[in-house]
């Protein structure tokens, strides 16, 4: 079963065009050559530029969450069941409209079908965690469930349209996990650690199967960005708001004070000798 | 022309934020204009594309 909505010969011809253009603007191929290869490399997607993009994709973020804003106001969903059932409706709308949209209008990297295919991701995961029965209403089980359900739902968005930020949301939201289990600080660094760790290994197997030069891109930039994330997890601190970070801070606050002083009563000392 | 667009929708905007005093007018005053101000620079880069 194919997952992604683009077909690979567009993926490729999109990847080849961009390599095409940056040899051109290096000097490495002339205009005309240029021209060939767009010439040999049609694609039938519509593509926009980075600003208009960036604008639809504000604008479609409005809309939506507009949309979902008013209709909650209107009708005063309140119950449990309406409320699943809502927030599904809306993340299932959004979802199928993003796809529709890169399916049958050839939107790629549109901004618009980005924005819908996002924005259907909180209300999924809200819709199925309101559905589900929870035992004990936990927190840990709440707050664990929901890191995971956004890291899955935004892993099949990558999958699905091939957006690199929803994988990279996706392995942000899963990296909160160790941070929800009540492990000791060094333990969740180390947890986290081994968990990137893991899927770059995983990633750097996945590539030496692959054949695809998109595919290879996208893994390539992937594993650059863990690889920058896997030091950074061993600097990360708590919070202010965290109550395990205040133990550390009053120790280090106390004992700055304490040398505070140590080094007035060092001064007096010296002052009285002199 | 997409600046005039821009410039106006956050006239626009500035201005209802001024007079709408409740929620649901600023979201419907969001569905309204949103989706216009999409097909607007849509059509306008479409036509833009197209040299006409």
């Amino acid at each position: 079963m194919r997952l992604g909505i683009y077909t690979d010969s567009q993926e490729e011809k999109i990847f080849a065009r961009r390599v095409a253009k940056a040899w051109a603007r290096s000097g490495l191929i002339t205009e005309a050559q240029l021209e060939f290869i767009n010439g040999r490399t049609v694609h039938g997607l519509n593509q926009t530029n980075v600003f208009f993009r960036l604008l639809f994709f504000l604008f479609t973020g409005i809309c939506v969450t507009a949309v979902v804003g008013l209709y909650f106001r209107l009708f005063k969903v309140r119950g449990t069941a309406a409320l699943a059932a809502s927030a599904l409706f809306f993340g299932a709308l959004s979802y199928a409209l993003a796809a529709f949209l890169a399916r049958r209008k050839s939107f790629y990297r549109y901004g618009i079908e980005e924005a819908l295919a996002l924005c259907s991701v909180p209300p999924v995961c809200r819709g199925i965690l309101t559905a589900l029965p929870v035992p004990d209403h936990s927190r840990l089980w709440y707050d664990t469930s929901i890191s995971l359900l956004i890291a899955a739902a935004f892993f099949r968005v990558y999958l699905r349209f091939g957006f690199l930020y929803a994988a990279v949301l996706s392995i942000a939201s899963a990296s909160a996990v160790p941070f929800h289990l009540s492990l000791p600080p060094a333990a969740e660094k180390i947890v986290l650690a081994a968990a990137l760790a893991a899927i770059l290994l995983t990633s750097i197997r996945a590539e030496g199967s692959e054949t695809r030069d998109f595919a290879r891109e996208r893994s390539a930039a992937l594993q650059g960005m863990l690889l920058k994330g896997l030091p950074g997890t061993q600097a990360l601190r708590p919070g202010p708001g965290d109550p395990r970070g205040r133990d550390d801070r009053c120790r280090r606050r106390s004992r700055a004070l304490a040398q505070e002083q140590a080094g007035g009563d060092e001064k007096r000392v010296h002052g009285a000798a002199s | 022309m997409l600046y005039a667009i821009l410039y106006g929708f956050a006239g626009l905007t500035s201005l209802a934020l001024r007079y709408i005093d409740s929620t649901g007018a600023m979201f419907l005053y969001g569905i309204g204009t949103s989706p216009a101000v999409i097909l607007l620079i849509f059509t306008l880069s479409r036509r833009y594309r197209e040299g006409a």
